[in-house]
């Protein structure tokens, strides 16, 4: 029984060999870390000066615990009621838009499918634009997830529906599909803000490139229960969607209800999707690159891809927020344009890179 | 042998298009046997394989596990009574294989992760796959990869194994290994059905052999039974020879010449 | 408690305006205006006012005030000595009132007049940001609803500062009426009166010549934000409402159909046939230039272009419904009557 692993010529270009893997643990303390520090980075900058040492005396102080630290009326105003709400809201934001892309990426069997990239993110807008603009007075806050998770189930099932053939996926159907419904639901969006005149429809421009800005305690406790229900279910399926990328069939032949799996990862992730949107817009490549990198360093394995996704997730909208709120002060630059103009080429790069490998585009 | 069929076809049929894949087939499994499926290409064997194992429903017939009719089942139920290695495994993703051999574990939802572990490794060196366990699956050889498949069917452990071309892209060692191994299990009192394109494969390791053509079942009968020179000739579409295998206690199955060229030509005294 | 309630001053706000690149600001406004129907105004330097401005310092005698916005919510101004404004119709109307040293922040069309091109900027009207605006340490802020997002202006009251949001206001009385409104708010009604009412004695002296005037020419307002934006006639229910009219000329929109903005279609500006097309020179600039504006579908063909009379102003002082509104009258009654005598 020899257990030494022999060099092989594919295996730098198939991924991490399966030795040099990060663990979950470590890599989800790892990227925690960075979340962490992206917290208390982020929470230290702004227009408004708030020194890290009373950024700490106001949240001990709202904690109940007298710090000693000396900090102004208006800096705690600040910071509870105007750079907290926004940085917690990123953390859920981001959260779930990677754990969610995870989580679609397992039952299209593809990692191409990044909730923008199939229309999910912008039918989830029209939803959203659409509950608001009808129900905004009876439901509240609420008409926002609501009507997101309505849009994007919509979307993704039209883009399912299209993109199934003789039990497979077609990947470029996938996108295909993808773009003419985020199309329709961005346009919809688009025009439903251009036609009612009603500010809590939000701007076209909200929609479209995404913004935290409206971030406040009401909307991050109404978006939470939704993130959350992602978080926590979604990883449930792990192992399934394990069997899910070794066929289709080979699943059902070790008792994976294919069907129903789809259908409720679909629906929870569509959930999760739909109150980010909502709350902030469409963000878009988080839920493309946060997994594709997590699988990089990990292996394709959705016990680590899920948790480790999120988690990186939320540091990454944190880290990217930051800057679109300081990078061009005091002009509020959309979160999802920087996104797409860090995230956009860096797919491509990532996309040539693993051109070479013939793991990964089942 | 038990007397009761764990697994049976009763007058399956398959028809799509207008094209009749298989035509009333009617066969039984048994526990503790092997029953090799046989028969040239297109004559409907891994249809049939895929009708037995639920994959599809028969346009017309039943098929049975322990006395129910499949579609009564459910999917969880299912895996843990029979396990499927299909004939070509697509898995494209980089998983480990250990990971990989583990997923045959997933229908014993009640068993700890230790146990499960134990299960793979065992059978993983039943398989001749245990010096892969840290391997990424995508970087195997195509008999690696088979041998590593093998292994999550077995890791499955259940009372039916249904394998369509197990031996496809295995060398001579591994071939022999592979049918050893399913010959095992059918000592234990597993079911064993494979399909099979190698005919001295199954002389030699089938207790029973299903021979099909055109869809439909010619014979279902211990080996040596269907092992005859007339009626493989008339199925193959090619002159077959049959003898006693040199060595074994089994037929031994071999082409004859047709007239068409060869580097060799017919010894003296050989017959047709 | 260890809080202190010594408000600190904006340093990071100014260090950060210097600091950023200055270069961001215009390919992203560029960007992301071109996505909104701005109605915001900017623009070059213009023609120097000529009302006359009564001046006062610091705070004045009316405060403090206690005054509702067009969305409701009642804000109470205790010190008026510390102005931010959120659109450039409120800066020009705050200097004009003659507290243009208590300004401390602006947003990025404010551009009249000259000292307040200098000014820190807080923001672009429909993309609001709160820490800049708060960074400031203003004892009031002025909008409009056009101030969105709306959850921002909550943020910044939120920290004890009021702001006011005023309605849009059209017609010929907007003016007036503006002036009258941010003057009581910043506690100098008496200022505010002079004011508005020697601009409405302009404009009124304009609406009065041209009363007896038969002859209207037809005239078109087309506006254009950026180079990629929607491009707009501007009719009743938009700033525009009423003053061609007050300087003598009808305007095509309303006949064509428009209720407010409208898309500039070919078929409507044909239709309406305007002897005159008024723009703003942020559209000329947009288009490339006259000859690029020219080439605008429908506006080459119309009677305008064929005889040159494409009237150019600075988007403020054409949108802005402000102190310089009576001028604009004069300028517009002018060009469309030139034989017309204006008292």
């Amino acid at each position: 029984m020899t257990t030494a692993p022999p060099a092989s010529p594919q295996a730098a270009t198939a991924g991490p060999a399966a030795s040099r893997r990060m663990g979950r643990a470590p890599l989800v303390a790892l990227l925690g870390v960075m979340l962490l520090a992206a917290i208390v980075v982020s929470l230290g900058v702004g227009a408004v000066q708030i020194s890290p040492a009373a950024v700490v005396g106001i949240i001990l102080d709202h904690l109940g615990i007298d710090s000693g630290i000396e900090f102004t009326a208006r800096q705690d105003a600040v910071l509870w009621s105007i750079r907290l709400p926004r940085v917690m809201l990123g953390v859920v934001v981001g959260a779930g838009l990677a754990v969610a892309g995870a989580a679609l990426q397992g039952i299209f069997r593809n990692p191409l499918a990044d909730p923008q990239l199939i229309g999910v993110s912008s039918g989830a807008a029209l939803g959203s634009a659409g509950a608001i603009a009808l129900a905004g007075g009876s439901l509240g806050l609420l008409a926002g997830p609501i009507g997101g998770f309505v849009g994007g189930m919509a979307a993704g099932l039209a883009v399912y529906a299209l993109a199934r053939h003789e039990g497979r996926t077609e990947v470029v159907t996938l996108i295909l599909a993808g773009i003419a419904v985020a199309a329709i639901g961005g346009a919809g969006a688009g025009m439903l803000s251009f036609v009612v005149d009603d500010p809590a429809i939000r701007t076209a421009l909200f929609w479209s490139l995404g913004s935290l800005s409206v971030a406040t305690w009401k909307l991050w406790w109404v978006t939470l229960p939704f993130v959350l229900a992602g978080l926590v279910v979604l990883p449930m399926f792990a192992r399934a969607l394990n069997l899910t990328l070794l066929g289709e069939r080979e699943a059902q032949h070790l008792g994976v209800d294919v069907e129903r799996v789809r259908m409720v990862v679909l629906a929870v992730a569509v959930l999760t999707v739909g109150a980010t949107v909502a709350a902030a817009g469409v963000i878009g490549f988080i839920g493309l690159l946060v997994p594709h990198g997590v699988r990089l360093a990990a292996g394709p394995d959705h016990r680590v891809v899920l948790p480790a996704s999120a988690v990186g997730g939320a540091a990454l909208v944190v880290l990217a927020d930051l800057a679109a709120r300081t990078m061009a002060s005091p002009i509020d630059v959309p979160v999802g344009l920087l996104t797409a103009v860090v995230g956009g080429p860096l797919f491509l790069w990532l996309l040539r890179r693993t051109r070479r490998e013939h793991g990964g585009w089942g | 042998m038990s007397s009761d069929p764990v697994l049976e076809a009763r007058d399956v049929s398959l028809e799509i298009d207008g094209a009749v894949l298989v035509d009333r087939a009617d066969l039984a499994l048994y526990p503790g046997e092997v029953l090799a499926v046989v028969g040239p290409n297109g004559a409907g064997k891994s249809t049939l394989l895929r009708m037995l194992s639920g994959e599809i429903e028969p346009t017309d017939g039943r098929v049975l596990l322990d006395g129910r009719s499949l579609h009564d089942y459910r999917h969880a139920e299912l895996a843990r009574r029979r396990a499927v290695l299909p004939q070509h495994t697509l898995l494209q993703f980089a998983f480990r294989t250990l990971d990989v051999v583990l997923m045959g574990r997933y229908p014993h939802r009640d068993s700890t992760p230790e146990h499960d572990r134990e299960v793979a490794l065992r059978v993983m060196a039943e398989t001749d796959t245990l010096h892969l366990t840290g391997r990424t699956y995508t970087t195997l050889s195509g008999g690696e990869q088979t041998r590593v498949a093998l292994a999550r069917v077995l890791a499955q452990e259940t009372p039916i194994v249904m394998l369509d071309e197990p031996t496809g892209s295995l060398d001579l060692r591994h071939q022999e290994m592979v049918m050893g191994t399913l010959h095992g299990l059918a000592t234990e009192g597993v079911a064993v059905l494979a399909v099979l394109h190698d005919l001295n494969l199954a002389a030699r390791y089938a207790d029973r052999v299903a021979l099909l053509s055109r869809g439909r079942i010619r014979a279902v009968a211990p080996t040596v039974e269907v092992m005859q020179a007339g009626l493989l000739s008339e199925v193959y579409g090619h002159p077959v020879g049959v003898m006693p295998h040199p060595h074994f206690d089994c037929p031994f199955v071999f082409p004859l010449p047709d007239g068409a060229a060869a580097r060799c030509t017919p010894a003296a005294g050989g017959e047709r | 408690m260890k809080r202190l309630a010594i408000p600190e001053t904006g340093n990071l706000a100014r260090g950060a305006s210097a600091r950023s690149p200055r270069r961001w600001v215009g390919p992203i406004a560029v960007l992301l205006v071109s996505a909104l129907i701005a109605t915001a105004c900017g623009g070059d330097d213009a023609a120097a006012t000529t009302t006359a401005a009564p001046t006062t310092t610091g705070t004045g005698g009316g405060l403090p005030v206690v005054y509702t916005g067009a969305d409701g919510v009642e804000s109470t101004i205790t010190d008026a000595g510390r102005i931010v404004t959120l659109s450039g119709e409120f800066t020009e109307i705050v200097f004009a009132l003659g507290l243009g040293g208590n300004v401390v922040g602006v947003d990025l069309s404010s551009v009249y007049p000259e000292e307040a091109a200098d000014l820190p900027k807080v923001g672009v009207e429909r993309l609001l940001l709160a820490e800049p605006i708060i960074a400031q340490n203003p004892t009031v802020v002025l909008g409009d609803v056009d101030a969105t997002p709306v959850e921002v202006i909550d943020q910044v009251r939120q920290t004890g500062i009021p702001v006011v949001i005023f309605p849009r206001y059209e017609g010929v009385d907007a003016p007036a009426t503006k002036i009258r409104e941010v003057a009581r708010v910043l506690g100098i009604p008496e200022t505010g009166e002079e004011l508005a009412a020697s601009v409405q004695e302009e404009i009124d002296a304009v609406v009065a010549a041209t009363a007896a005037v038969e002859e209207r020419p037809p005239a078109a307002v087309v506006y254009l934000a950026n180079r990629g934006s929607t491009i707009l006639m501007l009719g009743d229910n938009t700033v525009m409402e009423g003053l061609l009219e007050a300087a003598g000329a009808i305007d095509v929109a309303p006949a064509a159909g428009a209720d407010g903005m409208m898309p500039l279609t070919p078929e409507a500006l044909a239709g309406g046939a305007p002897d005159y097309i008024i723009t703003t020179d942020r559209g000329i600039d947009a288009t490339g230039g006259l000859e690029g504006f020219l080439e605008i579908p429908g506006v080459g063909e119309t009677p305008a272009a064929a005889a040159g009379n494409i009237l150019v102003f600075e988007d403020l002082y054409l949108l802005g419904l402000g102190p310089r509104t009576g001028q604009l009258l004069r300028d517009l009654a002018t060009a469309f009557h030139p034989d017309l005598t204006i008292p």
